[in-house]
């Protein structure tokens, strides 16, 4: 006589079945990258200085005469660099009025970033308007890169000068 | 010309070492967003605890990348600094019930009703009422679908311990389980 019962119903572990249930919940929100970066940067608004291991030093002049209403000798300024091969980098930046339409601009970024093709970030004045900071693509021809004693690398115009090394405030030595 | 316009005529390129970039930072962000935030939320169960708690690990995962020398995989890594947020939430929480469960007085006023600090789902809370060790091998090998070796990596201990330390969780669930349902039983 055949005693097994083919409708008897497997007995389930209660910790599987809990365990089953635990495992089941599945996150469906999407990375908010932006939003993140917003909190990156605001938890570290007195780590510039230990973070910016990038120092990009320009001059220039202002192509169009004083682009505040407000005299200004120098201010600083923060936001978001675009290079034109897509790059971003956070950057606090600083001018300085050198001359008569003249001014040096320093450029702290997080990160790494070429920037060699140009770019340009969305910058405030000291009268609070907006300005666009526009950077113009280095001629490989006409520059020459630099090993800084920390192993930086920087790429500057070949007519840059020993003061404008200077200001970068570490020690360089010409590759 | 657009008063408002600068332009400069020198734009120097310069490059460090080895620090990722903000860039790369973010498509790991991206790559480990899900991974990380289902782990956290099958362990807290709450929306708002994950969605901070998961924050909190990507900015101490960014603040201590260079110390990462890649002796584990980058989600081990970030699996291990998650755990880490998920038992000092728990201490937290659990530290929370029993001082109000203990200060009948103040909970009277302050807080009549500590079943709002449990989970809504009570097979989460017999889970969270184990030793935190248990539930993170609970939670790694089952929850996340780790297998043994995985799960002993991550806990930074051999194979044979995990699974020592399995067989120990998986007895203590079944008695919390059954605990639970004796109290809630009429």
């Amino acid at each position: 006589m055949n005693t097994h019962d083919s409708n008897a119903t497997p007995v389930t572990d209660p910790v599987d079945t809990a365990l089953s249930a635990l495992a089941a919940p599945r996150w469906s929100k999407e990375p908010d990258w932006r939003s993140f970066q917003e909190r990156l940067m605001s938890t570290r608004s007195f780590g510039w200085k230990k973070l910016g291991v990038l120092a990009l030093l320009a001059s220039g002049c202002f192509a169009a005469g004083a682009a505040s209403g407000v005299a200004w000798e120098r201010f600083s300024f923060t936001g978001v660099f675009h290079s034109s091969n897509g790059q971003t980098a956070n950057v606090q930046g600083e001018a300085i009025r050198t001359g008569e339409g003249q001014f040096e601009m320093r450029l702290n970024t997080d990160g790494k970033i070429d920037a060699s093709g140009g770019g340009s970030m969305d910058i405030t004045m000291p009268d609070g308007t907006k300005a666009k900071l526009v950077t113009q693509p280095l001629d490989p021809a006409n520059s020459k890169e630099l090993t800084l004693q920390d192993g930086r690398k920087v790429r500057v115009p070949k007519n840059f000068t020993e003061d404008d090394l200077k200001r970068l405030r570490v020690s360089p030595h010409a590759k | 010309m657009d008063p408002a316009a600068a332009s400069l005529n020198a734009s120097p390129e310069a490059t460090v070492a080895p620090r990722p970039q903000p860039q790369a930072f973010g498509d790991f962000y991206r790559e480990h967003y899900q991974a990380i935030a289902g782990l956290i939320y099958r362990r807290t169960g709450d929306t708002h605890v994950t969605e901070d708690l998961t924050a909190d690990v990507f900015l101490a995962a960014y603040k201590s990348r260079d110390g990462y020398r890649g002796e584990v995989p980058p989600l081990v890594w970030l699996r291990r600094i998650a755990n880490n947020r998920v038992n000092r939430w728990v201490r937290r929480e659990i530290g929370l019930r029993g001082i109000l469960r203990r200060l009948p007085l103040i909970s009277a006023f302050v807080a009549t009703d500590t079943s709002a600090l449990e989970p809504r789902s009570p097979t989460l809370a017999a889970l969270l009422r184990l030793p935190i060790d248990q539930q993170e091998v609970l939670s790694a090998h089952y929850l996340e679908g780790l297998s043994l070796n995985e799960v002993a990596l991550m806990l930074s201990i051999s194979p044979v311990a995990a699974k020592s330390r399995l067989a120990r969780a998986r007895d203590a669930l079944r008695r919390e389980l059954a605990h639970r349902t004796q109290e809630s039983s009429p």
